[in-house]
């Protein structure tokens, strides 16, 4: 490319703004720059040009009600071994039709026909890794228990019950609105040291005696009680110790 | 491919980039709602063409599959009622406001607006090409291959679709500032 027409080399204006000339035509354009001031005032109007671009105004983040039906997909299918892709999901709703099975999936996938209880946190554990790997731990990020706790107003049927427990190591993170076995469900995030806990909370519409669950899948330690009708199920990777001390303050 | 294997590639791979599906649905479509379909169909699609994903660059192959998507729910859309959206002149798409200084204008909301009313003008091929450069960060490699053309012709498009936006946003605002 020595023998570069000018017309030629203001073509390289771009891509060397936007980093993607190799090295021996960035210098060659380098040295046509400090002689050129058509492209030295074109560079700063395109750096003006990007700067109007960086905002948020121009990026979206997928809806939540989206993201649920993508998310939210996999409990609806879990009875079924397989995965239906042909149903018409404009008539069978949205959940069914996205036929994404996930994670949650994968790990719902047992065999023979797991217990209710058991099943149940197959689906917590794949709420918590879902929650980790799509990087959707929130829609309302914050440590303050009195914004989470009404954000969830006519988004559950319940009043979640949300602390504020950092005297305790327990930091409220966030919440955002999940989907355990196709019910809605309200998911508080915790953080304790580097671990992130994922608190679940649905209402099961009934007052139950059965008292604490415990259960470890895929390295995971689960811990479950009622808070009256409300079921309350705590994940993480923390040991059973710190998630009882996490179950007994929110109790 | 068996069915775990699949579900996990899924999750891991591709329902991740369900922002960055849904940021280039929206840019292209231009409505919420449609964007909403697109991508819905988008991830049907990805779902039950999981076999031919090689494994590697999950965003810049779903990206691609948003787009086809696109382009086939704009094709039926066509058929439909015809005309686009993108008839209405330029000036209806910009708001009229007076004073402003140039400090204010990288600020304000009502710039981010308009820069938004003027790549939404642009035409399909330069829009979507903007939207991967300057929003998803893609390079003109993957760029060329979510839309299928050369990497020369991604180059000369972000060109003159920064010439064009410009030049939009050049109109507007000098009679102002």
């Amino acid at each position: 490319m020595s023998k570069m027409q000018s017309q030629d080399i203001h073509a390289l204006l771009h891509p060397y703004f936007d980093g993607e000339l190799a090295y021996s035509d960035s210098i060659l354009f380098e040295e046509h720059l400090e002689n050129c001031p058509d492209c030295s005032l074109a560079l700063a109007e395109q750096q003006e040009l990007r700067m109007l671009m960086e905002g948020p105004g121009l990026r979206y983040p997928a809806p939540a009600k989206l993201r649920h039906n993508i998310y939210s997909s996999y409990a609806r299918n879990q009875q079924s071994s397989r995965i239906l892709i042909h149903w018409n999901w404009k008539i069978y709703g949205i959940a069914a039709s996205i036929a994404i099975a996930l994670l949650g999936f994968w790990i719902v996938l047992a065999p023979g026909s797991p217990s209710a209880e058991s099943s149940e946190a197959r689906e917590i554990v794949s709420g918590h890794l879902r929650s980790l790997m799509a990087t959707h731990l929130f829609d309302v990020a914050s440590t303050d228990q009195h914004t989470v706790k009404p954000w969830f107003t006519g988004r559950v049927d319940f009043s979640p019950v949300v602390k504020d427990l950092s005297d305790r190591g327990f930091q409220l993170l966030g919440g955002r609105l999940d989907y355990i076995a196709g019910r809605p469900a309200a998911a508080l995030v915790y953080q304790y040291r580097k671990h992130t806990i994922n608190v679940f909370e649905w209402n099961t519409g009934v007052v139950n005696p059965q008292g604490e669950e415990k259960s470890t899948m895929k390295g995971f330690n689960l811990v479950a009680e009622w808070i009256g009708p409300i079921k309350v199920w705590i994940v993480s990777d923390l040991n059973t110790e710190e998630l009882d001390i996490l179950a007994n303050a929110l109790r | 491919m068996a069915q775990e294997e699949k579900n996990s590639i899924f999750a891991i791979k591709i329902v991740p980039h369900l922002d960055a599906a849904y940021n280039l649905a929206r840019g292209l479509a231009r409505n919420e709602q449609d964007a909403e379909d697109i991508v819905q169909d988008a991830f049907i699609r990805a779902y039950s063409y999981l076999d031919s994903f090689s494994g590697k660059d999950g965003k810049t192959w779903l990206l691609a599959i948003v787009r086809n998507t696109f382009y086939s729910w704009r094709e039926r859309k066509q058929v439909r009622q015809k005309v686009e959206v993108s008839d209405r002149t330029l000036d209806d798409l910009f708001i009229s406001d007076s004073s402003r200084t140039p400090e204010a204008v990288f600020e304000s909301k009502d710039t981010q607006e308009e820069v938004h009313k003027a790549l939404n003008s642009l035409p399909v091929e330069f829009r979507e090409t903007l939207i991967l450069w300057e929003i998803e960060s893609m390079s003109y490699k993957e760029i060329a291959s979510i839309t299928g053309v050369p990497m020369g012709t991604v180059m000369s498009r972000l060109a003159r679709g920064r010439e064009m936006l410009r030049t939009l946003l050049n109109n507007r605002w000098k009679g102002n500032v």
